[in-house]
């Protein structure tokens, strides 16, 4: 099969596809079709920086984006997020020549974790970012275990590896590799010595299985960590947040680069510190990388700012099936000096496939919430009784905590119960339906 | 009375929200006037299971499971007189395996378990292989599945209502065995039993995963009454009942719609 017949049908079923609202896998899916080694014969450019991991995978792709635009390099990245092999394949294949060669400097591939291994068999990535392995849709993905095996398979010599030094399962990617750059955060203003979560996937050497040491954490197991049986212990960094003030918003990346954070969690720094790192080794100067990155926005519609009638609130999108996710989102909240409310919402578990199971909602620390900052906690949805059944474990005090298993009833009822700041918490496949009952407001 | 609870292994077999079994457990007891006193031990520590009135374990990744294989197979004997005098124990998801005669990983090595009943576990990968080269005739069993995660209903003739819940596993067990349940929808101990899990006295192992006593009131009330000799006073949880009601719910239309 000619490789422009095959662009050609791709580019024009993606055409059709926009017109009358399909996703963007199809496309690549007809493609691989036609020629299943479509991707092989594709001119590749100098650099494909491949993006993977449980968390923030969407985030760091699109601020690497934006500071290798800035940086006047013409970039091609999956901003639909389709990010299995037909989507990959859909997208490097509308951004090729008819003649079969992609059009921009850099081609930028957000990747599924399972599905990464069958991706890379057709190209592989000249710099590879892995951001961490936590416990993620677990309903799909099994376990971080069973995900590091997925994803080991789609290593192939070749790569540069940009790994996350602290979460001690993706430093093990490295482990026997000369090619690998490190990045991490230094011991800095919002470690501690004790793992508070619900669970600590970090108690057991994921090499030997014997007990981890922890230095100090930054939070669930992302930390500083060494194995007095067999050795593996946190790598030194190349790149690394040498001090950070979240309550003031503000980074420093090797001593030198100062960040003002738009969103300060320290989810957030470890998105920016990827970023960094990877459009660094790719030859973007630090000046450049600062002025790229200082307050940036993400545009990916994580946080939305919204007034319900007279009350002002922001909405944190985070995942369902992600208690880590959830922690960041809870701890955000928690924090907020000024006080506030707290609305939960729990309907559909996934947009993309059908699951009952609430088992996650355990592993997630709402125990955060018995702060002092925290008044009333909304719970709303088909699963508000099971979110109640786990907050009755969490000793904040029952008559803090109201149910609805509808959203709009919740909504009424926040309308008017006070005028603190309201704090949504909920995931994409829910968010909608609560946005359509507010106002957003512009950031 | 005093009800002594073991959780074993609860920093290692903790694939999902586990624990939720045992808080939702003291809760139930403690509520009902009854004093508990629990214990969670993980590896390396020593511990005799003949003190407890109950035993817990739940589901972990493969290599944690063989973590934990390596370190209960040490308290062998006490679980076998345990299991004989009919103590309570429960083992949900993975752990369940390790009851077995052996357990062979996706890499074709195998592990000898504790051999209280007579079945085999596979894990994918090269134990598929090696089961269907012993059993050419038997290749539905398996398929080419590397791991199955998904809803279920099950249902037991001692246990008021049907089970809701999640399977995440890559093993299959067969042998003969007495299974726990009965599968109503979704996927049990293998491809061709519509039975799940299995059964020694008043050992109950289970492939339902994670806090499978928070989302299954009845299954609760049962434990509690093998654990007292049915002398605790019945509770009742709101909430509880009512999540339950609609997973079921949910469960069944979606069962309905898809057979
Ligand atoms: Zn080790």
């Amino acid at each position: 099969m000619r490789v422009f017949f095959v662009i050609l049908v791709c580019k024009l079923l993606h055409f059709i596809g926009k017109l009358i609202g399909k996703g963007s896998s199809l496309p690549g899916k007809y493609a691989l079709k036609l020629d299943r080694n479509i991707l092989k014969k594709i001119k590749m450019p100098e650099y494909i920086i491949a993006v993977t991991g449980s968390n923030g995978k969407t985030s760091t792709v699109e601020m690497i984006a934006h500071i290798l635009q800035e940086g006047g390099k013409t970039v091609a990245y999956n901003k639909e997020g389709s990010n299995q092999i037909e989507g990959v394949t859909t997208f490097i294949l509308c951004n090729s020549t008819m003649g079969g060669k992609v059009k921009s400097d850099i081609l930028l591939i957000e990747s599924d974790e399972r599905f990464a291994q069958y991706t890379f068999k057709y190209f592989t990535p000249t710099h590879y970012v892995i951001t961490n392995l936590y416990r993620d849709q677990l309903t799909r993905n099994g376990h971080p275990e069973w995900v590091y095996d997925c994803l080991k398979n789609s290593i192939h010599d070749g790569t540069q590896l940009i790994l996350n030094a602290d979460d001690p399962l993706v430093s093990c990617f490295g482990y026997g590799k000369d090619d690998v750059i490190y990045f991490g955060a230094d011991k800095i203003s919002v470690s501690h010595e004790k793992n508070n979560s619900v669970y600590n996937d970090g108690i057991f050497c994921p090499h030997c299985k014997k007990r981890l040491s922890y230095e100090y954490y930054h939070y669930n197991h992302i930390g500083k960590y060494s194995c007095p049986n067999c050795g593996l212990k946190r790598n030194n960094t190349q790149f690394s947040v040498t001090a950070a003030d979240l309550d003031k918003g503000e980074i420093i990346i090797n001593d030198k680069s100062t960040i003002k954070l738009a969103l300060k969690s320290l989810y957030n720094v470890y998105n920016i510190l990827a970023a960094y790192s990877v459009c660094s080794i790719v030859g973007i100067d630090d000046a450049t990388i600062c002025k790229s990155i200082n307050n940036y926005v993400l545009k990916n519609g994580r946080v939305i700012e919204f007034s319900l009638d007279k009350r002002y609130g922001t909405l944190l999108t985070s995942k369902h099936e992600n208690s880590v996710s959830y922690d960041q989102s809870l701890t955000l909240a928690a924090n907020d000096k000024q006080g506030c409310d707290i609305l939960i919402i729990v309907d559909a578990i996934s947009r993309k496939y059908f699951t009952s199971d609430v088992s996650w909602l355990w592993d997630i620390d709402f125990e955060l919430l018995a702060s002092k900052n925290v008044g009333e906690i909304v719970l709303a949805g088909l699963y508000s009784a099971d979110l109640q059944t786990r907050f009755s474990f969490t000793g904040i005090e029952e008559s803090k905590i109201k149910a609805f298993s509808d959203i709009g009833e919740a909504a009424e009822y926040l309308k008017t119960s006070s005028d603190r700041k309201l704090y949504v918490i909920t995931c994409f496949s829910d968010k909608g339906k609560f946005l359509s009952l507010v106002k957003e407001e512009k950031l | 009375m005093i009800i002594k609870v073991l959780h074993l292994y609860h920093d290692l077999m903790n694939l999902y929200g586990e624990y939720g079994n045992i808080a939702v457990l003291c809760r139930y007891l403690e509520d009902a006037g009854i004093e508990v006193q629990l214990d969670k031990v993980s590896v390396d520590d020593s511990f005799n299971i003949a003190d407890y009135n109950f035993v817990y374990c739940g589901a972990g990744t493969e290599r944690n499971q063989k973590v934990a294989l390596a370190d209960i197979i040490s308290h062998k004997d006490e679980l076998k007189i345990y299991i004989e005098n009919n103590g309570t124990a429960l083992f949900t998801g993975n752990s369940l395996e390790m009851l077995g005669k052996s357990i062979c990983d996706r890499n074709g090595d195998t592990f000898e378990a504790l051999s209280f009943a007579d079945f085999y576990t596979y894990q994918g990968g090269e134990s598929y292989k090696k089961y269907i080269s012993a059993n050419p005739n038997d290749t539905e069993l398996i398929k080419n599945d590397t791991r199955i995660t998904g809803d279920v209903i099950f249902k037991a003739d001692f246990i008021e209502k049907p089970l809701v819940g999640f399977v995440n596993k890559c093993g299959f067990i067969k042998g003969n065995f007495t299974p726990l349940f009965n599968v109503v929808y979704g996927i049990g101990n293998n491809r061709n039993d519509k039975s799940d899990g299995i059964r020694i006295n008043n050992i109950l192992g289970t492939y339902l995963t994670g806090p499978i006593l928070v989302k299954n009131p009845a299954m609760l009330d049962y434990v509690v009454s093998l654990i007292t000799n049915g002398n605790a006073k019945n509770q009742s949880y709101d909430s509880q009942n009512r999540g339950y009601e609609m997973t079921y719910r949910e469960l069944m239309k979606r069962f309905n719609t898809q057979g």
